[in-house]
């Protein structure tokens, strides 16, 4: 993730939030409809968020 | 966006966040060991339940009941019965009055199956009671939980101020980036931005759902006020029942109706949960969705005769959706797992917003916050 030399639309900044926005949402309504696999799709879904955050935080150049 | 509009939103967000901040916090370290309060239950205070009962072995209730108002003061009455939703344990709950609070109960437990006295350490007492008490009202009652609610609400105007502000921030640095290499304080603005965004979604749920939980009382007020009337418009002119009908029989009334029904718990006539003629039965569907959405089987107290069956109305059903979606009790010990990192995000994301708004205040940076030429103020040095 480097720094872009110009500068970004509203849609190049918000394209990534907006995804991880819906993967929130899906994680937390997928585990309330049904078990199985509906479980597993919410934990990858709100375990990724939290895991893309650990690795956003480490990849960074020190 | 001009200057002036993100220099307004910049203010929404500052303050709207350093108000809420202290109690969010609290909320965050209280809902920390709250989101295992059910495994920590099963360690420190399970009952031991007999594993030889027959199938089908159903307690009588009435005697229960009777031995369980017997373990209180003369004119207490009992309230509801609660049906534990994974044990044979249907807990008593007796109160010095039907419009007594939580705290205030004696809980009695019993097994389900054989009507046996279970000794377990009531569950409004002990740590983790006060943990919750704290997270849900700051001990305060209802006054306390009016107080959370409107930090609820300053906490969703930030979350929406915060991201109206992160498109300025974000104009010139890609999705994600954390620049460290700068001061300590464009780290961690950049983790402030980057954790908060992505956990957006979960923050503004959890957010909100707390919210809704706080305006439980109200919402059942209104519910009672909407559908109790409705159910008592008969009754006018009777003088609530004295010799009431016996919780067995009510319960027999609902199964003869709905034979495979999933009884979640009985309240008694008189209570908040109920009218003063009639007991209410409440049932529980058996997928995670439908267990939350409770059915309401209504019951005449001296007849025991089934008046209706009803759906609970939208508002009540939010509400019931709310608890899960706040607590994240719904999809296994990994969703929990998930819940207690998420929850230490959201600390992070306010601890570092804490941390800026502390660094910003040395004398240069309130001349150029004061000073309406300067280029935007709050935007780190480019």
């Amino acid at each position: 993730m480097k720094r872009s030399s110009t500068v970004q639309s509203g849609w190049q900044i918000f394209r990534w939030p907006l995804v991880l926005g819906i993967a929130n949402l899906i994680g937390l309504g997928c585990a309330l409809v049904g078990n199985g696999w509906l479980d597993a799709l919410s934990w990858a879904c709100l375990g990724g968020a939290a895991i893309l955050c650990a690795v956003l935080y480490v990849r960074a150049p020190q | 966006m001009t200057q002036r509009t993100i220099r307004n939103w910049n203010f929404i967000h500052k303050w709207t966040s350093l108000i809420c901040t202290v109690f969010l916090l609290l909320l965050c370290v209280t809902g920390l060991p709250l989101i295992f309060h059910h495994e920590i239950d099963e360690l420190t205070r399970a009952p031991e339940l007999t594993q030889e009962v027959p199938t089908g072995a159903r307690a009588n209730l009435k005697d229960i009941v009777t031995q369980a108002k017997a373990e209180a003061p003369e004119e207490w009455v009992i309230m509801f019965i609660a049906w534990d939703d994974e044990k044979p344990i249907i807990q008593v709950i007796v109160a010095p009055n039907m419009q007594a609070t939580e705290s205030e109960v004696i809980i009695v437990a019993f097994d389900s199956r054989t009507g046996k006295r279970l000794e377990v350490p009531p569950s409004n007492e002990g740590v983790m009671y006060f943990l919750l008490d704290l997270h849900a009202s700051l001990l305060m009652g209802l006054p306390g939980m009016f107080f959370l609610g409107f930090m609820g609400v300053l906490f969703m105007v930030s979350l929406v101020s915060g991201v109206v502000v992160y498109a300025p921030f974000m104009r010139k640095i890609a999705f994600g980036t954390v620049r460290k290499t700068r001061s300590t304080r464009i780290k961690w603005l950049d983790t402030h931005n980057m954790v908060g965004i992505v956990t957006l979604g979960w923050l503004t749920v959890v957010g909100f759902t707390g919210f809704i939980i706080t305006m439980s009382t109200p919402i059942q007020m209104i519910w009672r006020a909407d559908q109790m009337a409705e159910l008592t418009a008969d009754y006018h002119d009777l003088t609530p029942p004295t010799q009431l009908a016996t919780p067995d029989a009510a319960l027999a009334s609902v199964l003869a109706e709905v034979p495979d029904a999933k009884i979640a718990f009985i309240s008694w006539p008189g209570s908040p949960l109920s009218t003063p003629y009639h007991y209410l039965v409440a049932m529980s569907g058996d997928t995670p969705l439908t267990e939350r959405l409770i059915q309401m089987a209504v019951v005449d107290a001296t007849t025991a005769e089934l008046t209706d069956v009803r759906d609970t109305p939208w508002y009540v059903k939010g509400l019931f959706l709310s608890v899960p979606l706040h607590f994240g009790d719904y999809g296994g010990l990994l969703l929990k797992i998930i819940w207690a990192l998420l929850d230490i995000a959201a600390i992070i994301v306010l601890g570092s917003g804490v941390y800026l708004w502390l660094g910003r205040r040395s004398p240069s940076r309130i001349k150029t916050l004061n000073d309406p030429t300067a280029p935007l103020a709050l935007e780190p040095a480019e």
